[in-house]
């Protein structure tokens, strides 16, 4: 595997386990003594993950 | 107290799965640690990590985010773990900074929640998510558009027979009409493929537009048998030849855990 294809692989990867559906960007706010299942927003890196896909060619995983 | 003494006190949550799912072993946790631990509450079990709750902080994460090299092992670490964990049977994945306060806030989740997760667990048993992302040319989408969408078609035609100036200015309400219509056809592509998925796999699936994945390319995920992979493969093929002249291609990845299917019709 080469440099950019482990690169794209961890992309991949990062796109499917941040979290999309839940948190609106930056609307998350945590209260850690409230609240017990807390999802913290990442949605600007996931804008950077998305825009470098995009440029990247197709891979497939198995 | 002193730093050494300070004791991390929230959970980071990995996945959930039945009481008995084997534990990971010799497996990296989320903090670089090797701890990983289980958290019990009658039939369901959830595997986690103690992690502090200043690194594993809103404050903190907001600040790193752009840190690719600290999310590239953040990532690296919970896929390890979840590929782990799905070799030992089926389990509900949770997405990245899952966390909870406590032990025992956990394990009320667990309690209270635990008709869903069951039900949950009955609907991935022996299945695994696989992701067709669906990608444009723009070049060759741009045409295809033309051939695809009956105004635009006809105002190509125009410009065909129009004299210089005026065919100048039609191409420019072209490339507009074209811009609005996109959006519109992709969906339309999408809804093909997703159409073609369900008809030959009868799956389960979620499409995700580009506008729901911030301009990224969009996607089908699908929730598929573990035995249906090839059949998977071999219409991807088909439909790649299908959709090859309008420069649409079509990414296969997978098997992933299943997040995408990780919620029920009540969520």
């Amino acid at each position: 595997m080469t440099d950019a294809d482990e690169e794209l692989s961890l992309l991949e990867t990062l796109d499917h386990l941040l979290d999309r559906g839940v948190v609106i960007a930056g609307e998350a706010v945590v209260s850690i003594g409230d609240v017990d299942l807390l999802y913290l927003g990442l949605n600007v890196v996931l804008a950077n993950v998305d825009a470098i896909i995009r440029t990247s060619q197709p891979k497939q995983i198995k | 107290m002193s730093d050494f003494a300070r004791m991390p006190d929230i959970l980071y949550v990995y996945a959930i799965a039945r009481a008995g799912h084997p534990l990971p072993e010799r497996v990296e946790a989320i903090d670089g640690s090797d701890v990983i631990d289980v958290v019990t509450a009658g039939d369901l079990a959830a595997f986690v990590t103690p992690v502090d709750d200043v690194d594993f902080s809103q404050a903190v994460i907001d600040a790193r985010a752009k840190d690719v090299e600290w999310l590239g092992a953040i990532g690296y670490r919970h896929q390890s773990v979840m590929n782990v964990l799905m070799h030992g049977g089926t389990i509900i994945p949770l997405r990245a900074f899952t966390l909870f306060a406590s032990g025992e806030s956990l394990r009320r989740h667990l309690e209270t929640e635990s008709a869903r997760f069951a039900k949950l667990l009955d609907r991935l048993d022996g299945k695994q998510e696989w992701t067709l992302r669906i990608e444009f040319d723009p070049q060759l989408w741009s045409d295809a558009l033309v051939r695809r969408v009956d105004s635009l078609r006809t105002l190509s035609e125009e410009i065909a027979s129009a004299s210089e100036g005026k065919a100048f200015l039609l191409r420019k309400k072209l490339d507009d009409e074209k811009k609005k219509a996109s959006r519109e056809a992709e969906q339309q592509v999408m809804a093909e493929i997703e159409r073609a998925v369900m008809d030959k796999l009868a799956c389960d699936t979620v499409a995700e537009t580009r506008q729901q994945r911030s301009g990224a390319f969009p996607q089908i995920n699908v929730l598929l048998n573990r035995d249906e992979e090839a059949r998977l493969e071999e219409l991807r093929n088909d439909l790649a030849s299908r959709y090859a002249a309008e420069g649409v291609t079509l990414a296969l990845t997978g098997p992933w855990p299943p997040y995408t299917f990780a919620v029920t019709s009540d969520d």
